[in-house]
């Protein structure tokens, strides 16, 4: 937090709100690496290999395979940009934490020409903005002090010959003292870091600024003097006497055996991340490619693409040439809504968050997400708008908090925090459908009044986690219909019940007409899926486990109905009465009529079985999944006002040229009555003087000066939304 | 004069590498032996993977010359060139004992001119550049390709020869001053005699998608295993070639499909291809996920439609697909004419202004959209997913023009997505 606004927080709000907006931060991280893990392990496995592979090929055996081929790995991962960031950011921890040091990450800002991609590149590369862990920050690979211009790939390649020449000595020497640097590097598919237990081996030898004495370095493996750190002699000519006999089986079979530990120990590939990879110029590109894999025999270059649309945009914008130098795999990372539904589960559906959004709010979110962007950080954000309103704009919000801290602020609430709960709205209208004698004691006995706020606050609590296990509920039941009048997902269900009471919706009751008609075969996976999901929260809820007590005896008795469906079967034998006399059309449609309307008279037992349950639900429904405006003391968890985050996350320029035209006074808040009058005349010259197009450009320009000085600094509350990203 | 050391190299070689032996053959008698002068340029061109690189160090390795080999493309200018160049000559290696430094800094012709004498003083060899995908180098500084024709007869008394590589003919290269006609050694294409079996039989396959080299071996090394599976079960002779074929044909037309893209890498094809043999719905599905998934914002996807609509559809037409009361539509003979006459698919996408693109956007959403901000952005986001392209410079007067980048099966698929019937908007389908 900022200065300034520590001050303006009481400090009962001030440190639940960075409390509520940490949970939140720290859940929807945990979310990204969680969901993306999967990918993220496959990806990181093929860099490692391909590390693998290339080192096989720089060692000396020249394969025919791929020579020139760069194994790329292209990232999926959707049209959702502003995650891009912090997807690519987890990839790389991953990445240092596993396989490799070296890595560059390439945004197509940074690359308009070819020679400023190359400099990134080498220069990330080589470690002189390197990617370390915050823990050895003291310890920051630099890297040699090296002018802008002497970035080329031959300096790239000598330089990472110093580097595995420098490990194999170490390699060599350390072998005799139990090699740590060994075993690391058998079992770094399980654990994290071969680099990290050994030191940092990566730091050029000979680097002038370099001390010796590595406080990182565990055990005496000694490095080599600063004379002779390389032996390129053997290197190279193995490399020669390889070209004319690579056919060699011996060799390759030996490394078949031992894919994982070639000799000369485990290089680390150089790891190129391009970020956006449809944005870079295509020339760019193009010869980005071409140069590196003119150097793959002689460093194991891995790309990374990151592609928002489909690996197929890559092609399009490479030339075959280029195209036919990198060996692609294609990874697809999970996409966005996926991970939405997670963090709506994780943030807004649970107690663990004590701040709660309201129906109207929570849409418009949901609109920003599914109409314009798909972001899901975009929607975080959003969120912590929200939050930031309610903390700031609503002064009961000093209960909003866990619930044992909760207890402590009870106790300690001062008459005049007292007075402000007895002001909220639904906590008057609580007050007066009490019988007459208890409305004056709980406005005016302190105590009274402290402990029916801790029993609402309680029940309340222990409502909304009653109310968001029946969404589940209700998204389960629904969801399979045919077009899924309520929505197929959770989130979608969760909107209809924040805006308004579920039984009474239109939506609701289309899915029930069509669930009055559903199969046996149907039901019951659907009925085995409710009572999943009301079994985790059966041991908290009174009520939510007599739901589930009432649906396991119909579950029971709907799988019993084999032996009694036959038995009613048997009777209807009307077969006897189908002995149609009379041939007249007239007569037997009539009789059919009739037939028709005496069966549906008696349904059979599954029939009245379904009904009976359906009944259950709708009434369980109908009591607890009520508007969240019923409920006393909502305003204190809730945030349901949507007009006042609107205005900070939809900019609509139109109106804001409106407003700027009508009002200019709304966006030029600073300066002298008089500064302002003469831009008030300033606004209307232009109006009466310019004409057409030109005026129009004007408007254009007054109108993104507005949005710009409101998304930067206008209003206190966005201020505070910067300070918290 | 021949010496026999000279024709036995040359014999090796034409061993080594086949289909080359003229070529080999000419380059050996031009550099020739020990002592003998250099001719002051070659130019070597042929289409790529003709084995122009592979014959020319080859030859210069046996004859003892000192080369430097350097890619034009990494050339982005011409100091990195002339000292890249300098390095290798002289033997320099950037390391952190020098600190990465090079010969010498030179980013002049006349510079570079004068070290590469030094150098030549010194050493004492014959020496030669050079200079892969020189094609690039006519995009530098107008004098460079003329100076490094001429390269030996600037530096006088050394012995020197500039190899350029290129697959473009010298026809594209002749220069308006100063240009000395180098030696020309042309690099045909491999013949089809050169494979056998089944080489031959993938050639036959893929030939006419590509004709690079190593794209070609690509497939070969990829196909391989499966073109043996029969043999090593004792189904088929090894020179049954008619059953042999019956077994491969299938995998070569699967592989037919990616062998532009090179979009599977060996180990990802080898698994699809295992998967294929457990359950063939489910690669349909995974090579569906990996090829057209494409996950759209709900406006973004309209925005697009409304680009497609715009970007092929003449403006005069827009009244009648997208206002209510556009009166009745006649069809005159010129009309239908005309509209034969121009039928835009085959033109391809035009330009339109960006309002006009809002506006078909704002008919064609069900629901009332508000001009948000937020609508203005995707529109960007768009042109950065290379979805829709702008066109035309900077300076724009009205507003800014763009055109769609899909293609009509993609928006067809977007528009099913969202339940939208293109089609019956499209001028030349209706």
């Amino acid at each position: 937090l900022s200065g300034n606004w520590r001050e303006l927080l009481t400090t009962t709000t001030a440190d639940s709100l960075p409390l509520v907006m940490a949970a939140t931060v720290s859940v929807s991280k945990d979310l990204q690496d969680s969901i993306h893990a999967k990918v993220f392990q496959d990806l990181v496995e093929f860099i490692r290999d391909a590390g693998m592979r290339s080192n096989i090929m720089i060692d000396g055996i020249k394969s025919k395979e791929g020579q020139s081929d760069i194994p790329t790995a292209c990232l999926v991962t959707g049209v959702n940009m502003p995650d891009h960031d912090a997807i690519f950011g987890s990839l790389v921890r991953l990445l240092v934490d596993g396989v490799t040091p070296h890595i560059a990450k390439l945004q197509s800002r940074d690359c308009n020409t070819v020679r400023g991609a190359i400099f990134k590149m080498i220069s990330q590369l080589m470690g002189q903005n390197g990617f370390v862990d915050p823990e050895f920050e003291d310890e920051i690979i630099t890297g040699p002090s090296i002018k802008r211009a002497q970035f080329t790939m031959a300096v790239l390649t000598s330089w990472y010959k110093e580097i595995i020449s420098a490990e194999d000595t170490r390699e060599s020497t350390s072998k005799s003292h139990g090699s740590p640097r060994k075993r690391a590097g058998c079992s770094h598919k399980d654990m994290g870091s071969p680099y990290k237990p050994v030191g940092s081996p990566y730091k050029p030898v000979g680097s002038p600024r370099k001390t010796m004495g590595s406080p990182r370095k565990p055990m005496g493996s000694p490095r080599m003097p600063k004379g002779s750190p390389r032996k390129p002699m053997g290197f190279q000519s193995r490399d020669m006497k390889s070209v004319k006999d690579f056919g060699s089986p011996e060799k390759r079979m030996r490394l078949n055996d031992e894919p994982r530990l070639p000799r000369g120990g485990y290089h680390p590939p150089l790891v190129v991340i391009l970020e956006d990879v449809e944005n870079f110029p295509a020339n760019v590109l193009h010869d980005l490619i071409l140069i590196c894999s003119e150097h793959r025999c002689n460093l194991p270059i891995v790309f990374v693409f990151g592609v928002a649309t489909t690996s197929n945009a890559v092609h399009r914008s490479l030339s075959q040439d280029a195209s036919a130098c990198v060996a692609m795999e294609t990874f697809q990372a999970q996409p966005s809504t996926h991970y939405l539904n997670h963090v709506i589960e994780k943030v807004l559906m649970t107690e663990k968050v004590p701040f709660h959004i309201g129906g109207r709010p929570f849409k418009l979110l949901l609109d920003i997400f599914l109409y314009s962007d798909l972001s899901v950080k975009n929607f975080v954000k959003g969120l912590k708008l929200c939050m930031m309103e309610h903390f700031l704009g609503n002064s009961s919000t000093f209960l909003c908090c866990s619930a044992p801290e909760r207890a402590l602020r009870i106790r300690a609430m001062t008459p005049a925090q007292l007075d402000i709960i007895r002001k909220l709205p639904s906590f008057r209208s609580y007050v007066e459908n009490r019988p007459p004698k208890e409305q004056a004691v709980l406005l005016l006995d302190e105590k009274v009044t402290k402990s029916t706020v801790r029993t609402l606050m309680t029940e309340l609590d222990s409502w909304y986690l009653r109310f968001c296990c029946l969404v589940k509920v209700v998204s389960a039941l629904t969801s399979s219909l045919p077009h899924s009048p309520l929505g197929r997902q959770i989130r979608e269900v969760l909107a209809t019940c924040l805006s308004r009471p579920l039984v009474e919706s239109e939506e609701f009751k289309e899915a029930q007409k069509m669930l009055k008609l559903m199969a046996r075969e149907e039901l019951l996976p659907i009925l085995a899926n409710i009572l999943e999901i009301l079994k985790e929260q059966s041991g908290q809820d009174e009520e939510l486990s007599e739901l589930y007590n009432e649906l396991a005896i119909m579950l029971g008795r709907l799988n019993s109905l084999d032996q009694l469906d036959q038995v009613i079967k048997d009777s209807p034998a009307d077969e006897a009465q189908l002995s149609f006399q009379s041939s007249d059309r007239f007569h037997l449609k009539e009789k059919l009529l009739e037939m028709a309307k005496k069966k549906s008279k008696k349904p059979n037992a599954y029939e009245s079985l379904r009904s009976e349950l359906l009944q259950v639900l709708v009434n369980t429904f109908e009591q607890h999944l009520q508007l969240l405006n019923k409920q006393p003391l909502h305003e204190v968890l809730f945030f349901d006002s949507s007009s006042v985050v609107k205005r900070h996350l939809v900019g609509m320029p139109r109106a804001a040229l409106t407003t700027a035209l009508s009002n200019p006074h709304h966006y030029l808040q600073v300066g002298t009555p008089a500064n302002t009058a003469s831009r008030l005349k300033l606004s209307y010259g232009i109006k009466e003087n310019f004409s057409g197009r030109l005026r129009s450009k004007i408007q254009c320009s007054l109108g993104e000066y507005r949005y710009k000085s409101e998304t930067v600094n206008s209003t206190p509350a966005e201020l505070k939304a910067q300070d918290f990203q | 004069m021949v010496s026999s050391s000279m024709v036995e190299t040359v014999s090796d070689l034409v061993m080594e590498i086949p289909c080359r032996a003229p070529q080999i053959k000419l380059l050996a008698s031009l550099l020739g032996e020990d002592e003998c002068p250099l001719p002051s340029s070659i130019f070597m061109y042929g289409h790529s993977g003709t084995g122009k690189t592979l014959v020319t160090t080859a030859v210069l390795e046996r004859l003892g010359v000192l080369t430097s080999h350097v890619n034009c493309i990494e050339f982005y200018n011409s100091r990195v060139m002339y000292e890249t160049i300098l390095n290798q000559l002289s033997g320099t290696v950037p390391t952190s004992n020098n600190n990465y430094s090079s010969y010498a800094s030179c980013d002049n012709l006349g510079d570079f001119v004068g070290h590469i004498r030094n150098i030549g003083s010194k050493t004492k060899q014959r020496m030669a550049i050079v200079l892969e995908h020189s094609e690039r180098l006519r995009d530098c500084d107008a004098n460079i390709l003329p100076v490094l024709c001429r390269l030996q007869e600037l530096t006088r008394d050394v012995n020197i020869v500039v190899i350029f590589l290129s697959t473009l003919p010298i026809d594209k290269f002749r220069a308006a001053t100063g240009f000395l006609e180098p030696i020309v050694i042309h690099f045909p294409q491999y013949s089809e005699e050169f494979y056998k079996n089944y080489i031959n039989l993938v050639l036959s396959v893929f030939y006419l998608a590509t004709k690079g080299f190593p794209e070609l071996q690509h497939q070969v090394q990829l196909n391989f295993k499966a073109y043996c599976e029969p043999v090593e079960k004792g189904d088929a002779e090894e020179y049954d070639i008619r059953r042999l074929w019956r077994n491969i044909e299938p995998h070569l037309k699967k592989a037919m499909s990616s062998v532009y893209l090179r979009e599977v890498s060996s180990a990802q094809y080898e698994r699809m291809q295992q998967l294929t043999e457990t359950a063939p719905q489910d690669v349909a599905l995974v090579k569906a996920g990996l090829t057209s998934k494409m996950e759209l914002p709900f406006y973004s996807k309209f925005l697009l439609i409304a680009a497609y609509l715009a970007s092929y559809n003449p403006a005069r037409t827009d009244k009648r697909y997208f206002m209510k009361h556009h009166g009745k539509q006649r069809n005159t003979k010129a009309k239908i004419k005309a509209k034969e006459r121009s039928s835009s698919q085959l033109v391809g996408p035009k330009p339109f202004p960006l309002d006009r693109l809002l506006a078909i956007f704002y008919s064609i959403v069900d629901d009332k959209v508000t001009p948000t901000a937020n609508v203005f952005s995707q529109i960007s986001t768009l042109v950065t997913l290379r979805l829709v392209t702008q066109v035309g410079g900077d300076d724009q007067l009205d507003a800014p023009k763009y055109k769609c980048a899909v293609p009509l099966d993609f928006i067809r698929s977007v528009a099913r997505m969202v339940s939208f019937d293109i089609v019956r908007y499209l001028y030349d389908y209706s």
